[in-house]
């Protein structure tokens, strides 16, 4: 049930975020990549133990469904990038890793709520990589001064799949080479982190494998 | 050194600084080719790109004058030339042999004409619309239905967002792509036209490139420019995602300073500020007094922003060769 609540407020935040409109042509932000950010944010929400005899299965068809839930609006938000003039193939890519990132942070929630434990490390994990890493980069950036830390801390960030999507969605039509959101690693690090993810959660402590 | 020589030195000086400075994003260069070449091609820093379409046969000789994308802070630097070799055929060659010096049109009027509102124009715009948000809403439901048929629930998901991604609906763009603004000022004898695009524009034999100042928005974006070797194709410009603004010194519409009579085309609408006042004149033919016209203003917002205070305005839609035109002209005090 709260697994399903978190989808639907995903979903109809992704619908909100469909139907911005107005403002300047040359400040239109990424739709594929602001969709995919509710979802993001909300799939992998560490959720109360629901302990089940099937947990592989269950995981993986959580997965899959949440996945297939963003799918919707993702193909709209990819045809609008689309016509708006942004590159197909940077479009289409943007949505499918988001895709797969989606749906391996479900799977790792869902798997870790199935295991007695497991739980706590992957709400840590969770807590760390997707929501903490940002901010805590955030609050770094309004504290006076610069240095290493600050540095440190913002290129760590960008390992959030949060900060990825929101570095896309806001990156400008015609971004130069060093703009936000132009670099290319963002499938790779939102894969990466929703496969660290399901690893965390996957793991079962020693007792319990005994 | 004599007063007479300091005095030659500094107007040459002077001279040669009005020769180069260059204000847009395009300038032109000389470049000499030689045959054979292929997918001639010059990297100009900063994502720039010049493409020069078509090819050379082998001891095929070209002298060209070519528009480069340009950014002020470059400065002189020479643009990177490369091309495809063909390992089976002999070696072309490309010499840059420098910067054509011209006069700046922009140093022609004044600036605050140059510095005016551009018009916004932009992409026609793509909205979700009912038949797509149904779509979505029940293929929600549908997936909720058949979360226990996982395979069913998958296909019909892909099934839906195609669907609903092909009942995406169309809202055409505020201000049309191509429209031109015709900058005028009873203080300025001659006016500033600028035509302005979205994400890609061509310069037509008519534009002289020597003439044209081209103004990209925001002005740091990436241009390429694809010139034809042999000119037999229009200058083709692109900047996804960017405006352009192709600017040019134009004759200054003979507007009096009392605008008591249409002394021009005719104006499919007009709007005119007299004492702070607006007026909607409505349709102004050619040759006609002025209408007395209703008190208000329903002209395009961006068209009647950042006016000067204090002195008459004349606002007017032209429609003429099936092109959107204005007219922005302010009068005397």
């Amino acid at each position: 049930m709260f697994a399903a609540a978190l989808a639907g407020a995903a979903w109809l935040l992704a619908l909100g975020a469909l139907a911005l409109r107005g403002g300047d042509e040359l400040t239109q932000p990424a739709r594929t990549a602001l969709v995919a950010l509710p979802f993001v944010l909300l799939a992998g929400v560490p959720r109360p133990r629901a302990g089940s005899g099937r947990d592989d299965e269950t995981s993986l068809h959580a997965g899959l469904l949440v996945a297939a839930l963003a799918l919707g609006p993702l193909a709209v938000a990819a045809r609008f990038d689309q016509l708006a003039g942004r590159p197909l193939r940077e479009t289409l890519l943007s949505a499918g890793f988001a895709l797969v990132a989606i749906g391996l942070l479900s799977a790792a929630a869902q798997r870790a709520a199935a295991r007695r434990a497991g739980g706590a490390r992957h709400a840590l994990a969770w807590l760390a990589l997707v929501p903490g890493l940002p901010l805590l980069a955030g609050v770094v950036q309004l504290a006076p001064g610069s240095g290493a830390l600050r540095t440190g801390l913002e290129f760590a960030a960008r390992a959030s799949p949060l900060t990825c999507c929101w570095e896309r969605a806001r990156a400008p039509l015609n971004a130069p080479g060093d703009a936000p959101g132009s670099s290319g690693w963002l499938p790779l690090v939102l894969a990466v982190a929703g496969l660290l993810l399901v690893h965390l959660a996957a793991r079962a402590p020693r007792e319990e494998r005994a | 050194m004599s007063l007479r020589s300091l005095h030659r030195a500094v107007v040459l000086l002077l001279l040669a600084a009005v020769a180069t400075a260059q204000s847009g994003r395009l300038r032109l260069g000389e470049v000499e080719l030689e045959g054979p070449l292929r997918g001639l091609q010059a990297e100009c820093g900063g994502g720039d790109r010049l493409r020069l379409a078509g090819e050379l046969a082998a001891g095929e000789r070209l002298q060209l004058v070519v528009p480069v994308p340009w950014r002020a802070v470059r400065g002189d630097e020479a643009p990177a030339f490369t091309w495809t070799i063909d390992e089976d055929q002999a070696r072309g060659r490309v010499r840059w042999r420098g910067w054509r010096a011209t006069e700046d049109p922009a140093a022609r009027v004044p600036s605050a004409l140059r510095s005016r509102a551009r018009p916004p124009v932009g992409a026609d715009r793509h909205t979700l619309g009912l038949g797509a948000l149904g779509v979505l809403a029940a293929g929600a439901a549908l997936l909720g239905a058949l979360r226990r048929r996982v395979a069913l629930a998958l296909g019909a998901a892909v099934l839906g967002a195609a669907l609903a991604a092909a009942l995406v609906e169309v809202e055409p763009a505020e201000v049309p792509d191509g429209v031109v603004v015709i900058e005028g000022s009873a203080d300025a004898a001659q006016a500033w036209s600028r035509r302005s695009h979205f994400g890609h524009a061509t310069v037509g034999e008519a534009d002289a490139l020597a003439q044209l100042v081209l103004e990209t928005e925001p002005a740091e974006v990436a241009l390429e420019v694809v010139h034809d070797l042999r000119a037999q194709a229009p200058t083709r410009l692109a900047a996804p995602g960017a405006r352009l603004h192709l600017c040019a010194v134009v004759p200054a519409p003979a507007l009096g300073p009392g605008l008591e009579r249409n002394p021009g085309e005719d104006f499919e609408a007009a709007w005119w500020r007299a004492e702070g006042e607006w007026r909607r004149l409505g349709a102004w033919p050619s040759g006609a007094a002025r209408p007395a016209g209703q008190p208000g203003l329903d002209a395009p917002g961006w068209l009647a922003t950042g006016l000067p205070q204090g002195r008459g305005v004349l606002l007017a839609r032209l429609r003429a060769g099936g092109g959107l035109r204005y007219l922005r002209w302010v009068g005397g005090d």
